[in-house]
């Protein structure tokens, strides 16, 4: 059985002896890192305690790198080796949540000033520059395209008279 | 834009008291409220006149005649506007 987790979280793990065998003391859990190798400096044998009287026992670790780690568990006088294995990842759904819940808490105040930082950074022309350019374009007497048009237009038959 | 056409007219004075002018509107424009006045030659201004049109964006206006100077020749400006709006400045010479 393969066991999602999160690195950095304790993981416990639980083992049912051969006909839940009660009173012993010898079972043993093996950890294998993200390597596949035992690292008995920083993750030695682990004792399991039985919980109760009930031939199940228990143990833990906490691993500290990504990737899959494998557990063995047996007894030396009741033999009956079990493997798990545990994909270790970065985030756990917990993780995840708060990261999203984290999303939302922007208020209108900061999107604003969001918004008015890269206005700024681009150089948006406001209304009043815009208004401006289409003054100089005007010129003094203020003439739209339509009059100007309309004065191209005449100047192909200006007034006559005689 | 503003543009304003300057011409020069001959007139011999018959001494009728009136004399009659033609005048083509821009872009020989019709239904033109076309009215004209004259400027003598002591800079007083005559009643504005207002033309008649003939057809196809062409007026008539007429100009009551008076002898301002005992000179040969006198000089007369004349104001024409369509719709109120200035469009032809001239000068007419008249041979008196």
């Amino acid at each position: 059985m393969q066991v999602l987790t999160k690195v950095g979280n304790p993981v416990d793990v639980t083992y049912q002896a051969v006909k839940l065998t009660t009173g012993l003391s010898d079972v043993v859990m093996k950890i294998y890192d993200e390597t596949r190798a035992l690292d008995g400096v920083n993750f030695p044998d682990v004792t399991m305690t039985e919980i109760g009287a009930t031939g199940r026992y228990y143990g833990s670790f906490t691993p500290d790198a990504v990737g899959v780690w494998t557990v063995i568990v047996d007894s030396a006088t009741k033999s009956g080796p079990v493997v798990q294995t545990f994909i270790v990842t970065a985030n756990d759904i917990d993780s995840i949540a708060t990261a999203i819940a984290a999303l939302n808490d922007l208020s209108a105040a900061e999107v604003g000033a969001e918004v008015a930082s890269a206005l700024g950074t681009y150089d948006v022309a406001t209304v009043s520059d815009v208004g401006s350019a289409e003054a100089a374009i005007r010129g003094t007497d203020s003439d739209t395209l339509k009059t100007l048009s309309d004065q191209i237009d005449d100047l192909g038959q200006p007034a006559m008279i005689g | 834009m503003a543009k304003r056409i300057c011409v020069d007219i001959i007139i011999r004075n018959q001494g009728t008291g009136h004399f009659q002018l033609l005048y083509a509107s821009r872009g020989f424009h019709e239904s033109l409220d076309v009215t004209g006045y004259l400027i003598y030659p002591n800079t007083s201004k005559s009643n504005t006149e207002t033309a008649t049109e003939i057809g196809d964006g062409v007026y008539s206006l007429s100009f009551p005649y008076v002898r301002q100077t005992l000179e040969w020749e006198d000089k007369y400006g004349i104001v024409v506007k369509e719709n109120g709006i200035v469009r032809l400045f001239g000068i007419i010479r008249m041979i008196n």
